[in-house]
Parts: structure tokens; C-alpha cells; sequence
């Protein structure tokens, strides 16, 4: 009876017996799928967004600058800036930096745009090779990913109170208005 | 041992199969979106795959690496460091993309493209899912593109596909010492 269902194409009992096997296979494929599917979607959204627990974020909403790695040293001023966040397809204009005296609270030395727009190429050193960090006409421009470490001279009156500090607050203000600071080491 | 009628009825319903043409238009939209991936470089922006152009896809794989994940992020960076390397992994890249697109599209080795674009799709979720000022687009992009390419690892082309002529000369697998993998 069943040898003879099997070499019956259509016969009732071959499709039913068809049909459990595909059932079987399909839910296991379909398990499969459904676990990688899950899997993969939740561990993103989390590590990408802290779409589960903590804050959701966007990085890719707000410009934001980080200085690790900033340093004063003698007359210079080593200004490392990374910009992790904010939007691919439009820059973050650096308009003024200055250097905050920790003792007295008071700004001993600013550079506005028509200081940072004449920054030359040299005294700019880019990690990449793609998103550099560059001097435009307004500012410094630091597109998203850019890594540069750039020089900057400070005048003899702020060279003579950081001469006995050891360190100093960096600040770093964005076209928009925001600022980021950062408490750099002073050495001679 | 009588299954009720309601049983039974939702036992059909529930086993309905869910033809494989109903995943025509889905593998149209997956492979057009990996076949226009590569025209959008080749045909209608060429400054995109110009190394000296500020279009140059090499500034996109820059952008990826400040949130990027494991292990993405590590080959991203070293990628980048290295101009020569970043033009031809581009175009390698490239033409992977525009070979599961065609292959998608033309339903040729349906389920060995559909393997393809799951782990495309899979590098673009790590590499840039935190991107999108919207509505975490990328990451919507990855998540739906790779778990609607790993279907067709698993359904294959149906009659709408050149798999379904190529059939009648081979079966469409290859043997691996035990594996015994179907490409189609």
C-alpha cells in the first residue's frame, strides 16, 4: 500500500507525508532564520543606539569634539581634536579656542576665526587620509572621523602665567555655539 | 482521539504554504538595491570611485570607524590608513555587489547569492548602523536587507529564476568532504 502511494505522484498519502517533511524543514529553517534574526537585531540596536537599556542615542545627530591627548608645551599649543559624532554630510566649524588660567578662572589666550582660518597646512597633522581636518575661510572645518593634531603659538603673556601652572583649561567652540573643554598638561 | 473542527481549521490555516512567487518582488528590491549600489559608483557618479575626488567612497569608509563594531571597525581603520588598499577593496567590494545584484535579480544561484547579500548586508549593519539622522536608517537598512537575503539562502529562486533552467542539467550543489551544499 505505501509502495504504491510513493509511485503514485498525487495520491493523498504521498502529500500528506510531503507535507510533514516540508513542515519539519521549514520550522527549523524558519527557527534558524528567527534566532540569527533576533539576534543580530537586538545586539545592534543596543550597541549602536542603546535601543534596550541605558539612553537611546544617535551618533550621528549632534557634532561633537573630543581633545584626548591635548597638551601644552613651552610656547605651543598641541590642539588634538577628534570628531566621533554628528552628521557625515556637513562639517563642524571650529570658530574659537581658547586657554582658561585654572588659578584665576580668566581666559589668558583666545584664537578667533581670522586666527584659525590662517592656520597653514604644516602645523596640521591629520591621522587619515580621507576626513582631514583643514583650515577654512571661517574657522578650522573638522568633518566627521577627521583625527588631527594642530599647532597653535601662544603669546608671550599666557606663555608667562602657564609658566607656573601644570595644566589648563582648553576650550573649543563650535560655529553653532557649543563647546567642548578639555584640562590639558602644562610642561616647559 | 476526534481533533475538533476548530482545531483542524487552524491547523490549515496555519500550515499554509506561502508560494515561493510571492518572494519575487522581494528579491527584485534586495538584488536592485546591491546592483544600484555599483552603478551609483560606476555609471552615474565615476567621482565616487576617484580616489582624488572628495565623492570618493574611501571618505564613507572613514565615516563608518568612530562607532563601527567588532570586526568591522578594526578592518575599517586599517583599510583607510592605507589608500591602496582602501581603492581595491572598493572595488572588490564593488563587484561583489554588482554580481548579487544581477544574480538576485536574474535568480542565478539564488541561494548562494541570497548568502552573499545576508553578509553584505550584515558588514553594512556593523559598519554603519549607527548612522542616520533620521530614523537609524542604516540600521533599519541592515537589519530588514540581511534577514530578507537570508530567506532566499533557505527558499531558493522558484520557477522565475535561471536556476529553474539550469536545473535540468545540474542540481545546483556542490560536495564539500561531508557538506553537501545546494547554491540554488
Amino acid at each position: 500500500m505505501s509502495t504504491i502511494s510513493v509511485q503514485t505522484k498525487h495520491s493523498v498519502e504521498n502529500t500528506a507525508a510531503t507535507e510533514v517533511m516540508q513542515t519539519k524543514g521549514s520550522r527549523k529553517a524558519g527557527t534558524i532564520m528567527l534566532i540569527i534574526g533576533v539576534f543580530f537585531t537586538l545586539l545592534t540596536y543596543q550597541v549602536e543606539h542603546n535601543g534596550l537599556w541605558g539612553k537611546l542615542v544617535n551618533y550621528n545627530k549632534l557634532p561633537l569634539i573630543t581633545m584626548q591627548g591635548t597638551s601644552i608645551q613651552g610656547d605651543v599649543l598641541h590642539l588634538s581634536l577628534y570628531r566621533p559624532n554628528g552628521p557625515d554630510t556637513y562639517g563642524s566649524f571650529v570658530e574659537k579656542v581658547t586657554i582658561t588660567d585654572p588659578k584665576s578662572k580668566s581666559i589668558i589666550e583666545t584664537w578667533l576665526p581670522a586666527a584659525l582660518s590662517k592656520v597653514p597646512k604644516a602645523a596640521i597633522k591629520n591621522v587619515y587620509h580621507y576626513q582631514k581636518v583643514k583650515a577654512g575661510p571661517w574657522g578650522l572645518v573638522v568633518p566627521l572621523a577627521a583625527k588631527a593634531a594642530v599647532t597653535l603659538r601662544l603669546n608671550t603673556k599666557a606663555q608667562a602665567i602657564l609658566a607656573t601652572q601644570h595644566s589648563a583649561k582648553i576650550t573649543v567652540e563650535d560655529v553653532s555655539g557649543v563647546k567642548w573643554s578639555f584640562e590639558s598638561n602644562v610642561s616647559q | 482521539m476526534a481533533v475538533s473542527a476548530q482545531r483542524i481549521e487552524q491547523r490549515n490555516s496555519e500550515i499554509n504554504w506561502v508560494p515561493i512567487s510571492y518572494l519575487w518582488a522581494l528579491r527584485f528590491i534586495i538584488g536592485f538595491q546591491f546592483l544600484t549600489a555599483f552603478l551609483r559608483r560606476y555609471v552615474n557618479v565615476p567621482a565616487k570611485i576617484d580616489p582624488n575626488s572628495a565623492q570618493f567612497v574611501g571618505h564613507k569608509f572613514s565615516e563608518f570607524t568612530p562607532h563601527a563594531m567588532w570586526p568591522v571597525q578594526p578592518i575599517l581603520n586599517a583599510i583607510i590608513l592605507h589608500p591602496g588598499v582602501t581603492y581595491g577593496f572598493l572595488v572588490f567590494f564593488s563587484i561583489v555587489e554588482f554580481l548579487i545584484g544581477v544574480f538576485l535579480i536574474t535568480g542565478t544561484l539564488t541561494r548562494l547569492a541570497g548568502f552573499g547579500a545576508a553578509i553584505l548586508a550584515l558588514m553594512i549593519l556593523f559598519g554603519s548602523g549607527w548612522m542616520g539622522t533620521s530614523c537609524v536608517d542604516e540600521w533599519q537598512i541592515g537589519t530588514v536587507e540581511g534577514i530578507a537575503a537570508m530567506i532566499f539562502m533557505f527558499s531558493g529562486g522558484g520557477r522565475l529564476s535561471i536556476d529553474h533552467y539550469l536545473r535540468k542539467y545540474w542540481d545546483g550543489r556542490i560536495k564539500f568532504g561531508k557538506f553537501n551544499i545546494p547554491l540554488m
